[in-house]
């Protein structure tokens, strides 16, 4: 596989076929992380095109080496980030009756499944969407991603003690969580 | 050694007492416990070559051999650590989400061609350009298109320069030639009361000296030449003759004009020079 800072040296000078391997290459990656933030297909893969847009357009400045990832998740969570504001202003159409919107909860997790691909990562991912938004945010950047604790912190503008202590309470909130769902689990 | 019948109930007495204990001191150990799996969750993957980091990553040996001792006894705490260790191992997985359309052809939609359009444009328009311009109907289009400009912007109703081409005709019609003719007659007669003063000024009797001065240094050079010339240099004097005439004729020549505009100064002109030479 290609060294990443050749393909990102190869980017910069503009070749096109560089361009298509990196977004190959981080595709499902970007898509992942949007979809944890707005857990919705159609509204996941915008995000993730938003932020490749956004890559694409700051060739010239792209982050070297090892920064790169991170730089390229904090991006698509701001991406996703955006298009979340957008979708809680947006008002539906027509008015929503409480049982369709139950419907609606209840059919998630059958997509989830058909994206995750085995019914296994399915439960885990029923059990983040249990938690609240910062520890679900943790989990995802710490131990989904396997982010830095330094560089979570900087993207979350949070002391470096401060992710320390919500990632470990996140990962217990969720460790409570996939019981309740799965007793089996871990046994 | 065969275990005596009384231990297991010893065991459980010595459990019970242990409970009974913490509970009137510290509490159940429970929560520490529960701290030391939550920061020692995410086992270091051999694959993994990113580095190690912070304490909580890799356990001190003497918490992790607390934590073995409570988890040798705790039902609880030891099914919380499965769970935890299970998810350390399916948390990764989730990493990468393959979408069910490839999101490639849509982003490279989306960027390439705009970017590949854009410079086709910029190329093709500078191709164009020069040939547009050049062709005999440009001028008669330019002027189609300045009139089509400038019919909403002084002849409509309410336009922002309507009054400006009225106000023109109106200064036309007062001819201002004949508004500036009284001005420039008293600047003319002012000019000529100065002019004596300037002819009498010193830089110009100074310029008029230093022309005599060369018009005596060249009289002086033509003898010279003409020294040289009987001295059996004929080729060379006449050279140097030659190149005096070319070269210093025209300066006399404009120093003359010169002063014969300003003064009464006597001018030199080629002719002289010849005399002088002879």
């Amino acid at each position: 596989m290609l060294d990443l800072d050749t393909l990102l040296e190869r980017c910069r000078r503009g070749d096109d076929l560089a361009w298509e391997a990196l977004v190959r290459r981080y595709q499902a990656r970007v898509f992942g992380v949007a979809l944890h933030y707005l857990r919705d297909r159609d509204e996941a893969l915008d995000a993730a095109q938003d932020a490749f847009i956004k890559v694409y357009r700051s060739l010239g400045s792209l982050e070297e080496g090892q920064a790169f990832v991170p730089w390229l998740l904090r991006l698509t969570r701001n991406c996703a980030i955006d298009r979340l504001r957008r979708m809680r202003v947006r008002t539906p159409a027509v008015a929503v009756p409480a049982e369709e919107a139950v419907e609606v909860a209840d059919a998630a997790p059958s997509l989830e499944e058909a994206l995750l691909g085995d019914a296994r990562k399915a439960l885990v991912y029923r059990a983040l969407g249990t938690l609240s938004e910062t520890n679900r945010e943790m989990i995802l950047l710490k131990d989904i991603q396997q982010m830095k604790l330094e560089e979570i912190a900087g993207l979350l503008a949070l002391p470096l003690g401060t992710v320390k202590s919500r990632t470990n309470r996140a990962r217990l909130e969720l460790a409570q969580a996939v019981r309740r769902l799965d007793p089996s689990y871990g046994a | 050694m065969d275990r005596p019948d009384h231990e297991p109930d010893l065991d459980q007495e010595l459990e019970a007492l242990l409970a009974r204990v913490l509970e009137r001191t510290s509490g159940p150990a429970c929560r520490r416990a529960e701290e030391l799996l939550a920061s020692a969750a995410r086992p270091k993957e051999p694959a993994d070559d990113r580095p190690a980091e912070g304490p909580g990553e890799e356990l001190p040996p003497v918490d992790r051999e607390l934590l073995d001792l409570h988890l040798a006894r705790c039902g609880e705490c030891r099914s919380l650590a499965a769970v935890l260790a299970e998810l350390a191992r399916d948390l990764p997985r989730l990493a990468e989400v393959r979408p069910d359309l490839d999101l490639v052809e849509g982003i490279l939609a989306a960027t390439l061609p705009a970017a590949v359009r854009w410079r086709r444009r910029r190329r093709s328009w500078a191709e164009r350009w020069p040939r547009w311009v050049r062709r005999p109907r440009f001028a008669w289009e330019a002027a189609f298109v300045l009139t089509l400009v400038a019919l909403p912007i002084f002849a409509a109703p309410e336009a922002p320069l309507e009054q400006v081409p009225e106000r023109a005709f109106e200064l036309a019609r007062e001819n201002p030639v004949a508004r500036l003719e009284g001005p420039a007659s008293e600047v003319e007669a002012r000019l000529g009361a100065a002019l004596p003063a300037v002819k009498a000024s010193a830089p110009v009797r100074e310029a008029e000296r230093r022309v005599a001065a060369s018009r005596a240094a060249f009289g002086e050079w033509s003898k010279l030449a003409g020294v040289a010339a009987l001295t059996d240099l004929p080729g060379r004097a006449e050279r140097l003759l030659e190149a005096g005439r070319a070269g210093l004729g025209t300066l006399f020549e404009s120093a003359a004009s010169l002063l014969e505009s300003g003064d009464e100064t006597p001018s030199a002109t080629p002719e002289d020079s010849d005399e002088e030479t002879s």
